[in-house]
């Protein structure tokens, strides 16, 4: 274990801890200027006054915000997500708990899609920088990022789905149960999720390496006789990804974003579709629950990736 | 030597660079030979073309440069018609180059024992544990200290100093038969330098390789090289045995740069006027001729070819068999320059008493909080100084000595964690900020970023002239004065910085300290980023704005040459601390501090007449979170007594010096104050 | 500004110029912007008479339903039987407002917030970026759809969320310029003169500092286009019959396979937009970054 870096893991760990508070803020204040009373809401507008008061006292409403919101920290620490206005009334922790596995299968697919391509394509581009390649690469990328996601997706599901028929157009199925029909499924709406992303990938892999390529050490390495394969695996490469790494984590958020909007496409029973239908129905509890959890997710890719970058790399936390 | 074949020989190179404005010649015509076991120095000015020599025979050139024609031949072999991996093979192998920058020609992500090995596995078939013990032999002759430990270090866990040690032992690793240094201890500090020189002296004798050493520092090549080529504008212009010529130098260029140079003796540099010319928009004829003081009409037709003098040493000068030997050293009557400076011994004009600066390298509330983070670092470890009316105080130390810190806090442009300064027999606390700003002023390092980039010379002095209503009613003409004064044309007022070359930034620089019209100037190295040629200028013009507006300036540097010609008194700094002050000749003549004695001694010498009598420090300079305990110099120190580690040695008078003005911390020093009776 | 000053900005518009890709991109952009303002005067000045008599009206369905391109109906009808091109036109309007609108929003606010954090350093420093740590930890669309749910669904409100969410990116990139700008001699320089904090601020960082920011702005149009059309794609954006891009691709899904033209000509509208803004903001930032400029080889 490297010098200093449990401390730096400590840190990390600690400072984590207030920008999660700060998200559970913003999510209670946001909802909570929601218009419309949500007690009048469940009640109907017949209610009389005492059962709006009653029912006020009996959810703590009555309180002063700090302290609802303190309850309703505790409440969500302790897996306590409150209940759906709609969809009968379930907890929203069981909405999201059925939610989550289509939506991590979903976001991991996509990852492996993206870095699949990204990768190679970045370095490719780098390394042949303004040949054809490069130009090729380049515009490729230029062209995934300004494509909007949902109808890169119906343009897939029209050609690949309806017109060939070669695979099927989403539908979720649980990789656990079956996997190889899993894959097939997730296939379409990972390189819909996917293509965004591992452009961005590209276009920071190419400059990273690009960045790394005319640098006092490789012209070091290169004095010293190396291989030109060697050069680029072991002093261009490995100092090119680290960038990368921290940037993909950033940009993970992207990706989370980008599968909301790619659920409603593929009708894939997500969180994504759980937070739309829940917006258009007003179910303000469900909202609440499912962009804390997104966010969440977020943040511990983000501390993760910031982790293993601080373990990978010489110069940080050792100082 | 001269009867085997040269192991290196370069005919006619010449190197072109593609630029917007089309290709301009970087090197042009450029031949020599190198013999096995030949120590060859190539020297010359920033933009000279001495490095774009080295990359050109090693094949780094950048993709916009090629070898425009000529030939390459290293052990007889053609390396401008290798193939690539031919290239690779002979490279590391038969030629190995050290980079000027040892912070960044290692590749940081892996360990500098493992940069070690790739080198030898890739040319030698051997085991990589047979790699390994031969990594392991290379570091103990580079003389690194604790080598286990630095075969398995990150290149950020090493100092500048052990870094360039790794950087030697990659290019001996293969035993290259040509080693080419460009600029190898241009980033270290004087006494690293000169422990490097050393080591590098002893590796190439011991090897009897033949080595290109590439400088723009003519102290290193006296003393380092048997053969010395001199380039100017691209082109060599004199080559020849450094015995000989930097004794009795031809070339008019030659001559000037070593008369141009500061040295430790009393005699003052020379004036090397104007400027090296625009690559893109060279002369016809000499490229020398508009700055040489024996140009005649004959210089400005043709470019003169390099080719024998009278004495057979190549010269590229028209003139030469005509002129003959010039002066190699400044010809000023010494006992002229070197009579004792008039400072003021009167009432201190700028004061400071206990002076202490501590950096916290904590980042957050919570790295504060939890242990086992960095100590804070004591830039400056209780500092008392002086500067009288019209005086100059030299302030010299290495980097992390703590100087530049310490001249930042007696302007508060860094606030200070303890101690009290007097201006003006005032605590300078009590002083508005515009009425301390309008006394003392502050020149700084580098002249590419103390100009704002986006405003005109007429924006930025005019300003200053406003803000401080230094001006008679006509901002402009004021503007103009100053700039004038400085030695610039006033017509520069409507141009950017960019557009300005580096002496006229610095010289921007100044006239933006004196637009407040100030008693006081502390100058942070105004110099270090500039040629010598530049640097004198600079250095003048200095002298004479000191002289006639009456200032007072601290005049810090790490540079002793530099400080010996424009200082009144001189302070010694070594991590947080004055070691030693005292009157510039005495100190130099006399030192009263091991460190100060080191320091003086490191400093290469240009007459290669000369011997040094060298003392070359052990080590480096201690982390400043964690010094010793005692004095600070224990550590290093040749000297070094007991009571040194158990005590600091406080600042005090030494016995028998001038007027008290000699202060010494050394007990070896301290006749007076026996260490039995200090409390 | 100086005749100099101008000389700098004609610099960088050669550099500009001479990447072909780049100038591509502003030809789209400038002809999105010329459609979105005819688009946007016509609306609020005329009730779309303009298009109606030039063209045909993008709101009223008064065709036959779902017909194909033809010379008629270059883009085809419809399910409601409205011609395809005069709602793409009307479509432009709302792209540009929505990503003007916002990215100006969270630019402005962003960047001096950012460039006050970085300047002022400490506890504002500590504030500010604590909030932009806390922001940064919603993945912005996320963050958006929960502003759009609670405000109510409609352009207005889409343009205050998108604003809001794209304030710390701005942030950073102002706060990380501002501190690298600071650590410039030149600034030491001016409070070696005495200049006070606010001359420091706006006459030497400031100024320093637009590149990047105006970059980030042009790469952020970007983004705020696909988010707009993204939320509207969803049903939470503007109202219809309001014609916007994701709106249009999202009706036209329904008709994937017997009418795709419904879904492909927006969607087409929305990609080469973005990449106009996207080739725009890389072009800017190359043309501003010395290094890149003048790559030449032999």
């Amino acid at each position: 274990m490297k010098r200093g870096f449990l401390r730096y893991v400590t840190i990390r760990i600690l400072q984590t801890i207030p920008v999660l508070v700060g998200i559970s803020m913003v999510v209670f204040v946001i909802i909570h200027f929601a218009p419309g009373d949500p007690v009048v809401n469940r009640l109907g507008i017949q209610a009389t006054e005492e059962n709006i008061q009653e029912l006020r006292r009996a959810y703590g409403l009555d309180q002063p915000l700090y302290i609802q919101y303190l309850e309703w920290l505790s409440g969500i620490l302790r897996g306590d997500f409150g209940r759906s206005l709609t969809q009968g009334g379930r907890p929203v922790a069981d909405l999201i708990r059925s939610r989550l596995p289509a939506t991590l299968f979903l976001a991991v697919s996509s990852l492996f899609v993206s870095v699949v391509i990204a990768l190679p394509a970045g370095v490719l581009s780098a390394v042949k920088k303004n040949t054809l390649t490069d130009y090729g690469v380049s515009v490729g990328a230029l062209s995934g990022v300004s494509i909007p996601n949902f109808w890169l997706g119906l343009i897939l599901i029209l050609l690949l789905a309806r017109i060939l028929g070669v695979l099927p157009a989403g539908n979720y199925v649980s990789p656990a149960e079956r996997p190889i029909a899993a894959l097939e499924h997730v296939v379409l709406p990972a390189i819909t999720v996917g293509t965004a992303y591992a452009a961005l990938l590209t276009r920071q892999t190419r400059s990273a390496v690009l960045d790394n390529l005319d640098t006092d050490n490789v012209r070091m390495a290169k004095s010293k006789g190396l291989a030109p394969r060697r050069i680029l695996t072991h002093h261009v490469l490995k100092q090119s990804l680290l960038p990368v790494i921290t940037v993909a984590g950033l940009q993970f958020g992207y990706m989370l974003s980008a599968t909301v909007v790619v659920e409603q496409v593929f009708a894939w029973p997500g969180l994504g579709r759980l937070i739309w239908l829940a917006v258009r129905q007003q179910d303000y509890p469900t909202v609440q629950g499912t962009v804390l959890v997104i966010a969440f997710i977020f943040v511990m890719v983000n501390l993760a990736v910031d982790l293993a970058y601080s373990y990978l790399d010489p110069r940080v936390s050792a100082a | 030597m001269a009867a085997r074949d040269p192991v290196l020989r370069v005919e006619d190179l010449t190197t072109e660079f593609m630029t917007d404005a089309g290709p301009i010649t970087a090197v042009q015509d450029v031949s020599f030979d190198l013999y096995q076991g030949e120590r060859l120095g190539i020297v010359g000015e920033s933009g000279s073309g001495k490095s774009v020599t080295a990359l050109s025979i090693m094949g780094l050139l950048e993709r916009n440069g090629r070898i425009d024609r000529g030939s390459i031949r290293l052990n007889g072999r053609e390396l401008t018609a290798v193939s690539t991996d031919e290239l690779n093979d002979i490279r590391g192998e038969e030629i190995a180059m050290i980079l000027q920058d040892p912070m960044t020609a290692l590749t940081p992500t892996l360990s500098a024992g493992t940069q070690i090995v790739e080198t030898v596995l890739e040319h030698d078939d051997v085991s990589r544990t047979a790699a390994r013990d031969r990594a392991m032999e290379l570091l103990e002759q580079v003389r690194i200290p604790n080598p286990e430990t630095v075969m398995d270090s990150y290149p950020n866990e090493l100092s500048g100093g052990q870094r360039q040690r790794v950087l030697i032992a990659i290019a001996i690793s293969c035993s290259p038969d040509v080693l080419i240094a460009d600029e190898p201890t241009t980033a270290l500090d004087v006494t690293i330098q000169a422990q490097i020189l050393d080591l590098l002296h002893e590796l190439v004798e011991d090897r009897d390789m033949a080595l290109i050493h590439i400088t723009h520092d003519l102290g290193v090549v006296s003393e380092m090289t048997d053969r010395v080529a001199v380039m100017y504008a691209s082109r060599f212009v004199e080559i020849g045995p450094t015995r000989e010529l930097f004794v009795q130098p031809r070339h008019p260029y030659t001559a000037g740069l070593l008369r141009a140079t500061p040295r430790k003796t009393d005699t003052e540099p020379e004036l090397l006027s104007g400027t090296v010319p625009d690559p893109k928009n060279r002369p016809t004829g000499c490229n020398y001729a508009a700055r040489c003081p024996h140009a005649t009409e004959a210089c400005r037709e043709d470019d003169p070819p390099l080719v024998a003098a009278e004495d057979g040493r190549p010269v590229a000068c028209v003139r030469t068999d005509e002129l003959g030997y010039l002066p190699a050293a400044p010809t000023a009557d010494p006992t002229e320059t070197a009579t004792e400076r008039a400072g003021s011994g009167g009432d201190p004009l700028l004061e400071a008493i206990g002076l202490r600066k501590e950096f916290t390298a904590a980042e957050s509330i919570l790295d504060r909080v939890l242990p086992g983070g960095d100590p804070p670092i004591k830039a400056v470890d209780g500092v008392d100084v002086s500067l009288g009316a019209e005086e100059t105080v030299g302030l010299v130390g290495e980097s992390g000595s703590g100087k530049t810190t310490l001249g930042r806090l007696l302007i508060s442009l860094t606030d200070r964690t303890a101690g009290d300064i007097v201006f003006d027999g005032e605590p300078l606390d009590s002083l508005s900020s515009d009425e301390l700003r309008s006394r003392v002023q502050f020149v700084f390092q580098d002249p590419n970023s103390s100009l704002n980039p986006r405003q005109t010379i007429r924006d930025i002095l005019g300003h200053a002239v406003r803000h401080h209503g230094t001006h008679d009613g006509d901002v402009d003409a004021t503007v103009r004065s100053l700039l004038e004064e400085v030695g610039l044309e006033p017509n520069l007022v409507d141009s950017y910085p960019f557009e300005l070359s580096g002496g006229q930034r610095q010289r921007i620089g100044i006239a933006r300290a004196l637009s407040v019209d100030p008693d006081v100037l502390i100058a942070d190295e105004p110099t270090s980023a500039l040629d010598v040629s530049v640097q004198g200028q600079i250095l003048a013009l200095l002298e004479r704005i000191k002289r006639e507006r009456t200032l007072a300036m601290l005049f810090v540097s790490h540079d002793l040459s530099v400080i010996r010609h424009i200082s009144d008194r001189i302070a010694v700094m070594y991590l947080g601390e004055i070691v030693e002050t005292g009157r510039t000749e005495r100190v130099f003549r006399e030192p009263k501090h091991p460190y100060t004695e080191a320091l003086l001694s490191a400093i290469p010498r240009i007459d290669p007449r000369k011997t040094a009598d060298r003392i070359i420090l052990d080590g480096e300079v201690p982390d400043p979170g964690r010094p010793p305990t005692g004095c600070n110099f224990v550590t290093r120190c040749p000297h070094a007594m007991s009571e040194c580690g158990e005590r600091d040695p406080a600042l005090v008078a030494v016995e028998g010096a001038e007027d008290g003005q000699r202060r010494s911390a050394c007990f070896l020093h301290h006749d007076t104050e026996k260490p039995a009776s200090r409390e | 500004m100086t005749t100099r000053s101008r000389d700098r900005w004609r610099r960088t518009w050669r550099e500009f110029r001479s990447r072909s890709l780049a100038v591509a991109g502003l030809v789209i952009v400038v002809t999105v912007i010329v459609v979105g303002a005819f688009a946007t005067i016509d609306s609020y000045l005329f009730d779309a008479e303009l298009i109606t008599t030039l063209y045909y009206d993008p709101n009223n369905p008064q065709f036959v339903p779902l017909q194909e391109p033809s010379v008629d109906h270059p883009f085809g009808t419809d399910s409601l039987g409205r011609d395809v091109l005069a709602r793409t036109i009307y479509g432009a309007k709302i792209s540009i407002q929505v990503g003007v609108t916002a990215v100006t929003i969270a630019a402005t606010i962003g960047s001096i917030m950012g460039i006050l954090a970085g300047y002022a350093g400490g506890y504002v420093e500590m504030a500010i970026m604590r909030f932009v740590d806390v922001m940064l930890g919603f993945p912005a669309l996320v963050l958006a759809i929960g502003v759009v749910a609670v405000l109510g669904f409609s352009l207005q409100n889409v343009i205050i969320a998108l604003g809001f969410v794209y304030v710390p990116q701005f942030a950073r990139i102002g706060r990380s310029t501002a501190i690298s700008v600071a650590e410039e001699e030149y600034i030491d320089a001016a409070r070696a003169m005495g200049y006070s904090d606010t001359h420091i601020v706006f006459r030497e960082v400031l100024p320093n500092s637009i590149s990047p920011l105006l970059v980030q702005a042009s790469l952020l149009m970007a983004f705020a286009i696909i988010a707009e059309a993204s939320l509207s794609f969803l049903g939470l954006g503007a109202r219809p019959p309001t014609a916007t891009w994701g709106q249009m691709v999202a009706s036209g899904s329904d008709y994937l396979e017997q009418a795709p033209w419904l879904s492909i000509v927006p969607g087409l509208a929305i990609f080469l937009t973005v990449l106009g803004f996207n080739l725009v903001g890389d072009g800017l930032r190359d043309a501003l970054d010395p290094r890149e400029s003048s790559e030449r080889r032999f």
